[in-house]
């Protein structure tokens, strides 16, 4: 082969192992920036799936609504599985799981108006935070 | 001499070339082998991922105002607890939203549910079933009440 072809061949070659290195590095840089997505995506929807009550007085009785929650949902899944879904068990199911995330909500919103009667000013500022982060308020 | 050199750096480059392409198809076949085995392993003949993804993206696309209605009356509950004198009738209003929202969102959801769980093969179907059974019955057995009532009876 006459060394004119030689640089030729070269030159190209060399241009292909930097295009497979660039598109290796964009594709590192797109698949560490779409886990850090996906890590914060899931972050917020599990606080604001799962809302906390901000004073622990609250806890049990959203603990509770919780359980019935879980089980109504597990009964609608539960549901999926028959080959002829009850269609009574399922409205009940919808009703209910509609009437829990009712007083679900009206219990944190509680929470936070008695957030004023907690003393720990640090606790309190805690609680604030989170209160506007799983609610979806900006600082 | 340097033309020598010439030489082992192109045999070098091609080579580099030669590997990442047969280093990425070689992945790519892998990948499509793999979720292709998981395809026929738990779906009934036929099945396409295309289909799989239509369908979680109806889903997707039909739940889509129903987040939003939820997330607005949640953002509008966050500020109401924040007012020295909230307005009772705007709280029960988002509420009422947040009630209506959450039993539409859980309602839509069964179709692409029972759309999913029928493309599945019998005999693997079973299987799901039968672990969820576990499931049900041990959530079933904490819940002492176990008659089934809408939650506004109780």
């Amino acid at each position: 082969m006459r060394p004119k072809w030689v640089v030729v061949l070269l030159v190209v070659s060399l241009v292909g192992n930097a295009l497979e290195l660039s598109l290796y590095a964009r594709a590192e840089w797109r698949s560490h920036q779409e886990s850090q997505k996906f890590g914060e995506w899931v972050q917020s929807l599990a606080v604001s799936k799962n809302p906390k009550v901000v004073v622990k007085e609250f806890e049990p009785r959203m603990q509770a609504l919780e359980q019935r929650k879980n089980r109504w949902e597990t009964e609608l899944q539960w549901q999926d599985f028959q080959q002829q879904p009850d269609s009574a068990i399922d409205k009940a199911a919808l009703d209910s799981v509609a009437s829990i995330a009712r007083q679900k909500y009206e219990l944190l919103y509680q929470s936070r108006r008695a957030l004023s009667a907690v003393d720990d000013p640090k606790l309190r500022t805690r609680m604030e935070r989170r209160w506007r982060q799983q609610m979806g308020i900006g600082e | 001499m340097k033309q020598r050199w010439l030489y082992v750096l192109l045999v070098l480059s091609l080579a580099v070339n030669a590997g990442a392409l047969g280093f990425y198809g070689v992945s790519k076949y892998r990948d499509w082998r793999r979720n292709q085995r998981y395809l026929s392993k738990e779906f009934k003949p036929g099945t396409t991922w295309h289909q799989l993804d239509r369908l979680f993206a109806d889903l997707k696309k039909s739940r889509a105002p129903h987040f939003d209605t939820l997330h607005a009356a949640t953002r509008e509950i966050g500020l109401l607890a924040l007012e020295p004198n909230p307005d009772s009738a705007r709280l029960n209003a988002a509420l009422d939203r947040i009630a209506r929202a959450t039993r539409e969102e859980h309602r839509l959801m069964r179709v692409p549910n029972r759309a999913f769980l029928g493309l599945h093969r019998p005999e693997k179907l079973e299987f799901w079933r039968n672990r969820f059974k576990v499931e049900y019955d041990s959530i079933l057995r904490v819940d002492s009440g176990t008659a089934v009532q809408p939650e506004e009876e109780r």
